[in-house]
């Protein structure tokens, strides 16, 4: 998900919701807000994609807030414990926090921008972990349903992973299977 | 007949270097492995990639290697690479005397051993003494000549085979398409004509023992495996070529870009280019008013519909000269020693790469 115009991830981790409050008026554009005014009339809020507010900020119509999936609250919920909150509910199911994050702090200005940097650095890292380990453990096994004891905790675990580590998760588990298959092969050619 | 003796003497004498080339071919499973051994939490992964041919003898680890459908790799006997140290500390890799280690190849300068400020380095260069007395300027001229004589030095020991193995790691990890290098796929290719020839005229003959058939079996897998390399080589570029097509034909990188494709390369990416815009116009461009036609269109926080060599990626590199300082993004330097392995943006350390001083892994 580099910085390139044709990156499927990043037109998918810009399609989130962010709130705004415009400052002027802007005649006939009433039905974006999904209302039924026919003008926007300055200071309403609204709730627009975020790849239209470069524009808006730039032109200076708007005025925008930072997104609720990175709003305080979620920063203490993921300081306290990282691998508890479910990113997926976040960003809806097929979103991309980690990259919605990433672009939006290109947009914002210092010193937020370092601090929603090191909150994304800090989640990854903790969560990573636990990603690979569940990964190899399911991989190895097969298909086992439970996988021992916690599997009602690792299903919600994996239930509240957000695009990119979900795309993880399943790489890794897929090369944990090969290599087994790959040492059950040679096993028994060496006989 | 003479011809087909001196085939076979060929083969088992191991004097042709694409043949039975111990120190270029055995090894750990190829650039495939370097991804799980380079994760987090690689401990589970690593092991089982590292170990299918840890420690084991040459014509083992030839067998057990290419079952596992694994493309080959010169690094040494197997052992995972503990690199990917982070750019902010000089973390010398120790075990990196086993990185090139050739079996038959001993005291080879290149098997740099990354020390500390103390010891480690270019041998007789005190580095102390230098930067107290000289200017840093003269101190990188006298490192950069000694590191191009390095690199000369490197050039006329190593085979061909080496050489195409780290193009071709060059080649996949960059971001960039790297200067093309004709000459060495043009002899290898040459190489590969050569041996199998002779392998086919070697079984026409009648008096051949069970140990022939052994031995041209091994020669043959030898030449799969390097077209499986060449080839691979060739689809990393086409790769990257297709996906900066745009790039490479835009007026202002023609000096840059240019020499850096064979003419056919080149020629394939001015069809392909050619294509493509015409595909955009046909679907989306020419359905807009004149003046939005344009695909270099600059606006701010929007990246350019000119997809551009993404230069910031992060390498992983290892040193196989001292390199000096390198200057970093933040204006600080950062000193280089030979055989140390290092994580840092490509827009840093590209001038290196194109030097032939340093190598991706």
């Amino acid at each position: 998900m580099e910085n390139d115009y044709y990156s499927i991830d990043a037109i998918l981790a810009e399609n989130q919701k962010v709130p705004c409050a415009f400052k002027v008026d802007i005649p006939d554009l009433g039905y974006l807000d999904g209302g039924s005014e026919k003008d926007i009339k300055a200071s309403s809020k609204s709730q627009l994609p975020f790849w239209l507010t470069p524009v808006l900020l730039l032109s200076d119509f708007a005025d925008c807030i930072l997104p609720p999936p990175f709003s305080q609250r979620v920063r203490n919920a993921l300081n306290a414990e990282a691998t508890s909150v479910k990113l997926s509910s976040l960003v809806g199911s097929g979103g991309l926090w980690y990259g919605f994050g990433r672009m939006i702090v290109h947009v914002i200005e210092e010193p937020y921008a370092k601090d929603l940097t090191n909150v994304l650095v800090k989640t990854f890292k903790d969560r990573l972990v636990d990603i690979m380990d569940q990964a190899q453990h399911f991989g190895a096994l097969g298909n086992h349903a439970g996988g021992g004891g916690d599997g009602q905790k690792g299903e919600d675990f994996r239930e509240g992973l957000d695009g990119t580590e979900r795309e993880l998760f399943a790489l890794a588990q897929a090369s944990a299977k090969r290599t087994k298959q790959w040492y059950e092969s040679s096993d028994k050619t060496r006989r | 007949m003479s011809n087909l003796d001196d085939i076979r003497r060929k083969f088992y004498d191991n004097s042709d270097p694409l043949a039975l080339d111990s120190s270029s071919t055995s090894g750990a499973g190829g650039s495939t492995a370097i991804g799980p051994t380079r994760s987090v939490s690689g401990s589970g992964s690593s092991t089982a990639a590292g170990s299918s041919s840890r420690n084991a003898p040459y014509p083992n680890a030839q067998n057990r290697n290419y079952r596992g459908g694994a493309s080959s790799s010169y690094r040494g006997k197997g052992r995972p690479r503990q690199g990917g140290a982070s750019s902010s500390s000089a973390f010398a890799s120790s075990n990196d005397d086993t990185l090139y280690d050739d079996a038959d190849d001993g005291g080879n300068g290149r098997t740099g051993r990354g020390g500390g400020w103390n010891g480690g380095g270019v041998e007789g260069f005190d580095y102390g003494q230098a930067l107290r007395t000289q200017d840093i300027a003269d101190v990188d001229m006298e490192l950069g000549a000694r590191a191009r004589e390095g690199v000369q030095a490197r050039e006329e020991e190593e085979t061909d085979v080496q050489k195409l193995l780290r193009a071709w790691t060059n080649e996949r990890h960059a971001p960039d398409v790297l200067p093309t290098k004709d000459e060495l796929l043009g002899s290898i290719l040459d190489e590969i004509r050569r041996q199998t020839n002779d392998v086919n005229a070697l079984r026409a003959a009648e008096d051949l023992t069970e140990e022939d058939h052994y031995m041209m079996m091994l020669v043959q897998t030898e030449v799969e495996r390097m077209k499986f390399v060449v080839r691979s080589y060739v689809r990393a570029r086409l790769y990257k070529i297709e996906k900066l097509a745009a790039y490479i034909l835009a007026d202002e990188n023609k000096a840059e870009m240019h020499p850096r494709l064979t003419t056919a390369e080149l020629r394939h990416a001015q069809a392909y280019g050619g294509l493509l815009k015409g595909h955009f116009d046909a679907t989306v461009l020419n359905h807009l008013p004149e003046s939005q036609r344009g695909m270099d269109d600059e606006v701010p926080m929007v990246p350019n519909m000119i997809t551009e060599p993404h230069k910031d990626k992060p390498v992983f590199f290892h040193a196989l000269e001292d390199c000096g300082q390198i200057r970093l993004p933040d204006g600080s330097g950062y000193l280089v020693q030979k055989g140390s392995i290092h994580l840092m943006r490509y827009r840093t350390i590209e001038h290196l790469l194109l030097r032939d001083e340093i190598e991706l892994v």
